[in-house]
């Protein structure tokens, strides 16, 4: 199956999705969609897979009961980030003051180990301000220059850290892919 | 590992671990949109107990589940926020036992003012007469909040009801149109809610009446945040939820809140609009919002070519923020279209330009970047991978960037002395910007990649340059708007 990613879908036709959802089937279109995004940037601020699940559903029940208070501006994405940020914020203030970064955050799910490598990698050898600019990009689809806007930085910045945190990402697979790489090419 | 394969993958790392449990949220929705009918349905029944029972019963019975174990004689405990936030404690006659002020604010007003065994109206004559004289309340700063605790819910809601109308009348006698807020912290269904106001309260210092209230305010406003609301007076949050229906499900209201202290919408409007030297603005929009425990107006509004946002303080009308971004909302053309140079042209603009005559893995893609169509083009040789982004109207290359495949030769010349100096870096960068004062200057050398990284600041723009470190060369530079 194709994998349905926000960066593939115009911002228009989210927005159409997103005004649509008192409707089930766009509703769970949407979910499906917007997933993956809001558990990233949840598991990166709450630092623990129960948390950040209860957070992805909490944001879906908003959005929801807020969509009235949507106002169309042809760019959901940033109103969906501000309520998740929000909503995972509150969360984290509810807790500990200082929270730790759950030993079982790669307990999830994964069907290949390497892929348990690759996510526990992400999630504890990038630093947070490193992971949170490469999932708004490569998850939110947000472009660098949104990313620094969001972020309170530059774009240069952003686009360096990016460049640094996907090298580190390529670093950690390097040699496998190294070797499919080379297969490839020939 | 190239974007697109990197980006699936990231992303199906985190889709995966998220089970599809969307029948559960839907069953969660309907529900929650079931119990805020009956909520409201509630509210109805309880304006018919006024009539009813307030005339049976005005002695307050039960006592609250904080305070009835330490002195079961208290019954009903009650706080009125301003800013100042008193919190009275009374028995089953209404009569004040205890007079608590909970912030320094309040310390001002009651002074030494002693409540003990005085009838409530009497007290909340004095403490709104003081609020008043000493300017808490006047005609700019008009709302008051009155939280009521009782165990017993109907007692809470007479009381909620009385105290109302009893300091309409105060506020009326001394000639001020005020907005009353209220609400009852006893309600069993809340349960959860009042648990964490008491530990928002405990946390900020504030009364838990204002706590539930801002609680009420952000879960029914996503976009403001509990820090932003805490140091706000209760006129301004009062504002911030001015004309937004539904903005206070758990609050009963009456009257507005005084915006008179404020310039004005329209003057808002006319700063943005003169800062921006824009004549005719479409999509306009103004709106309070709270910035830094601020009130300010927000005003956005767009022209043909930029999106505008601007922030304006509503005391002063100083523009605190103001932002211009190029629209890109507007659909991508028909690829075919003869404004655009076609794909092949585009490949061949970003290989003669990166000296590459074999690519390897060849991507593009037609993007808008900024409001301008580029063709996104992706390529590889043997030792870099090339990113190029080329205007799609007149084929000029908008960014390059080169970044050396990391592969295991590469890592085994980590000799340092054979680099070029950082200000030779540098020079390389400011002839090829063709600039020569730069400004915030930054270099900086990634001994592992062999890169200076080249950053400046000149006339409105910020240059990002790569420069290998060995040979010099350029691997990436960037041009962007400050």
């Amino acid at each position: 199956m194709e994998q349905s990613q926000i960066s593939k879908i115009s911002a228009s036709s989210l927005e159409h999705l997103l005004l649509d959802i008192k409707e089930e089937e766009s509703f769970y279109e949407l979910y499906l969609l917007l997933k993956a995004p809001i558990y990233s940037y949840s598991l990166s601020i709450l630092k623990n897979r129960e948390d950040a699940l209860d957070n992805v559903q909490d944001v879906f029940i908003t959005l929801y009961h807020q969509i009235d208070s949507y106002q169309p501006t042809q760019k959901p994405m940033n109103w969906i980030f501000t309520i998740t940020k929000n909503a995972a914020f509150s969360k984290l203030r509810k807790k500990k003051p200082t929270v730790e970064l759950d030993e079982n955050i790669s307990h999830g799910k994964f069907q290949k180990e390497e892929d348990r490598l690759l996510f526990q990698y992400f999630m504890e050898q990038l630093k947070e301000e490193e992971r949170n600019i490469v999932l708004l990009h490569l998850l939110w689809g947000f472009k660098h220059r949104e990313i620094a806007t969001i972020l309170n930085s530059n774009v240069s910045t952003v686009l360096s850290k990016y460049h640094r945190a996907i090298k580190k990402l390529q670093e950690m697979e390097g040699f496998r892919e190294k070797n499919r790489h080379t297969n490839k090419s020939i | 590992m190239k974007k697109t394969d990197i980006q699936t993958r990231v992303y199906n790392l985190f889709d995966e671990q998220v089970p599809d449990r969307f029948t559960s949220v839907l069953s969660k929705c309907k529900e929650k949109e079931r119990n805020d009918s009956m909520k409201k349905h509630k509210i109805f029944q309880g304006w018919w107990w006024k009539v009813s029972v307030a005339c049976l019963f005005l002695v307050l019975l039960g006592g609250t589940y904080y305070f009835y174990q330490r002195n079961y004689l208290v019954d009903s405990v009650i706080q009125i926020d301003v800013n100042p936030s008193i919190q009275l404690e009374v028995n089953q006659k209404d009569k004040v036992m205890k007079c608590v002020a909970l912030n320094d604010d309040a310390k001002d007003i009651i002074k030494d003012m002693d409540f003990q065994n005085v009838d409530i109206d009497v007290a909340l004559n004095a403490i709104i007469g003081s609020m008043v004289t000493k300017g808490y309340l006047d005609d700019l700063s008009n709302s008051i909040l009155i939280s009521v605790d009782n165990n017993d819910e109907k007692k809470a809601e007479e009381m909620r009801q009385k105290l109302v109308e009893k300091i309409d009348n105060i506020l009326n006698t001394d000639k001020i149109n005020g907005s009353v807020l209220s609400q009852t912290l006893s309600n069993k269904e809340e349960k959860k809610e009042v648990s964490e106001a008491e530990a928002l309260a405990e946390q900020y210092h504030i009364s838990v009446g204002k706590a539930k209230l801002i609680l009420d305010v952000v879960e029914n406003n996503p976009l403001l945040k509990v820090e932003d609301l805490v140091t706000l007076s209760i006129n301004e949050i009062n504002v911030l939820t001015q004309g937004k229906e539904d903005s206070l499900s758990h609050v009963e209201k009456q009257g507005n809140a005084s915006t008179k202290a404020y310039i004005g919408e329209e003057q808002a409007k006319n700063i943005a609009l003169e800062h921006a030297k824009v004549t005719n603005p479409t999509n306009l929009k103004v709106e309070f919002d709270t910035e830094d425990g601020v009130i300010i107006y927000e005003v956005d509004f767009e022209d043909d070519t930029y999106e505008y946002e601007y922030e304006i303080n509503a005391l002063n009308g100083n523009v605190i923020t103001s932002d211009k971004e190029r629209r890109d909302d507007r659909p991508i053309e028909n690829e075919n279209s003869k404004d655009y140079i076609s794909r092949d042209k585009a490949k061949e603009i970003a290989f003669n330009h990166a000296k590459v005559t074999s690519p390897k893995y060849v991507t593009v893609e037609l993007d808008k970047e900024d409001g301008i169509t580029v063709y996104q083009i992706e390529f590889e040789d043997s030792t870099y991978e090339y990113d190029y982004e080329i205007n799609a109207t007149n084929g000029t290359i908008v960014t390059s960037d080169k970044e050396r495949k990391e592969t295991a030769s590469t890592n085994n010349s980590n000799n340092s002395s054979n680099f070029i100096s950082s200000s030779k870096a540098k020079e390389i960068a400011l002839n090829h910007a063709k600039v020569s004062n730069p400004q915030q200057l930054e270099v900086e050398l990634d001994k592992e990649d062999r890169e200076y990284s080249v950053e400046f600041h000149y006339n409105g723009y910020e240059y990002d340059y790569e420069i290998d470190a060995v040979t010099g060369k350029i691997l990436k530079s960037e041009k962007e708007r400050d």
